[in-house]
């Protein structure tokens, strides 16, 4: 792993792979390449992160978050890729803020949410906007929860496309703890409480890569 | 030993099965065919406890206990084990995740873990799986084949003593069925669990000879008999062996 260039609260990524666990309540990523960021600690964070030309970033987040709000604001520049990760048991009051601003042209982004309840409220705040003169963008949001309530999660899309030349797809499903998979984990013998714990940990860490974020979650 | 005494089933207030029988003391084979939406799934579902399906009469007794009154848990640690007819994808959990929290909650003793993994490998490769299934999610992204030998793979870390195999069979072709036939065999001569066998092939049957055979029409056993009865319903269909009229046919 590469040493991380901090400069007043702005990290540099070059072509790395790096995982980030202590950083400043507010700070901006400059990303360059193809960079690979896993984030441990990501709780009552502002976050900004500048897409250079061309560049490939995969993140992923993956946290208990309590009473926290976050805030993610993403800058592409033309023809760069986002692949964002964001797993959360959430217990408290908690508020996460993806803002995501096109200008340029062909970009890609996806934005993958999964969210277990555990005692509380989420809210989810995607604002995705294309702007005009705009071509061969990609703008995908696949917002995933697991709560025992509806009560429990508020999911507020906002996209806003001022040109033809995109795609931007927004996906947001909340359910209870699949029965299905919950009567074929008991049918092997396992108690509810395990098969369910099961079920939801895999839910987060489905869509995690690292194995270094899985461990220690 | 199950037994299984005049039972009538509810789905959502539709009536499945009404005044079922059947009894499978130890080591039985048993087979039980019949026309698709017959009910057959039904039945193996209301052995797991399936909470969708209400038993509003009769009952059912487990190794001498009264099913009804167990969940799904407990008839799964009582050694009941049910091959699904479509096996469910469960995204972020491994096979071998769930094995060792299965063998954990069975109060089974803690395995060392490379000797489980080892174990695990030699199945994969009995099975003709790649090993890396053991550290895959349950049944994602895997073909119908797969699934259906990673039940297998289940069946023989688990080792229960009551095997419900709901058409395993179906969408296997004709190398992986004979493996998956074979396996069963083998586990049938190890270990001498009782089987209950879901089926409309008779390849699965050649290799796994079965004692009893029962039909299901009309919401009851109709006809029972012994592999004579599985052949004769194979050459001639259910009607042409007169055993299921028209007026019978499930609607
Ligand atoms: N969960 C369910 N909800 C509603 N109807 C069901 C359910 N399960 C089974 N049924 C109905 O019960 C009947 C028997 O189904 P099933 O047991 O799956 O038949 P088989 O396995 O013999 O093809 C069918 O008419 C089916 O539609
Ligand atoms: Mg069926």
């Amino acid at each position: 792993m590469n040493k991380i260039i901090v400069e007043q609260n702005k990290f540099y990524l070059s072509d790395e792979k790096v995982i980030l666990s202590s950083f400043p309540s507010s700070f901006s990523l400059f990303v360059k390449g193809n960079v690979y960021c896993g984030i441990k600690d990501f709780c009552n964070k502002d976050v900004k992160i500048y897409l250079e030309e061309n560049s490939h970033l995969t993140l992923e987040i993956l946290i208990y978050v309590t009473n926290t709000k976050n805030a993610i604001k993403i800058y592409n520049s033309e023809s760069s890729k986002l692949d964002f990760y964001y797993a959360c048991v959430f217990c408290g009051e908690n508020e996460l803020m993806i803002e995501n601003e096109m200008t340029t042209s062909n970009n890609k982004n996806q934005i993958v949410v999964r969210a277990v309840e555990n005692d509380g409220t989420l809210i989810v705040k995607a604002v995705g906007s294309i702007e005009e003169n705009t071509k061969n963008n990609e703008y995908v949001e696949d917002i995933k929860a697991i709560t025992k309530n509806n009560h429990c999660i508020k999911i507020m899309p906002d996209l806003l496309v001022k040109t033809d030349s995109v795609l931007a797809v927004h996906n947001a499903t909340i359910a209870p703890v699949d029965e299905e998979e919950l009567f074929y984990l008991k049918g092997k013998g396992l108690e509810e409480s395990n098969a369910t714990s099961l079920i939801k940990e895999g839910f987060l860490k489905g869509i995690i890569e690292n194995e270094e974020l899985k461990e220690e979650f | 030993m199950l037994k299984i005494e005049n039972i009538t089933v509810k789905v959502l207030d539709k009536t499945i099965l009404e005044d079922f029988n059947l009894e499978i003391q130890p080591g039985e084979i048993h087979v039980l065919m019949g026309q698709n939406g017959a009910g057959k799934s039904t039945v193996s579902k209301v052995l797991l406890r399936d909470m969708h399906y209400e038993v509003v009469k009769g009952c059912i007794t487990l190794n001498g206990k009264d099913l009804l009154k167990m969940n799904t848990t407990e008839v799964a640690r009582d050694g009941l084990f049910l091959v699904n007819q479509n096996p469910v994808e469960i995204k972020g959990v491994s096979n071998a995740e769930m094995l060792r929290t299965a063998l954990n909650d069975q109060g089974k003793k803690e395995q060392n873990i490379l000797e489980f993994n080892r174990s695990l490998t030699t199945l994969c490769e009995k099975l003709e799986i790649p090993t890396s299934f053991i550290h895959r999610d349950i049944n994602y992204n895997m073909s119908g084949g797969e699934k259906k030998k990673m039940e297998l793979l289940h069946m023989w870390v688990l080792k229960p003593n009551f095997i419900i195999l709901d058409e395993i069979d179906s969408g296997l072709d004709v190398d992986s069925l004979k493996l998956v036939a074979k396996s069963i065999q083998e586990y049938y001569e190890s270990y001498k669990p009782s089987i209950l066998i879901i089926t409309h092939q008779k390849a699965l049957l050649d290799i796994i000879k079965p004692e009893f055979v029962h039909v299901l029409g009309n919401k009851k056993i109709i006809q029972s008999g012994h592999y004579e009865l599985a052949l004769k319903i194979f050459n001639e269909g259910f009607s042409g062996a007169s055993i299921i009229d028209k007026s019978d046919a499930c609607e």
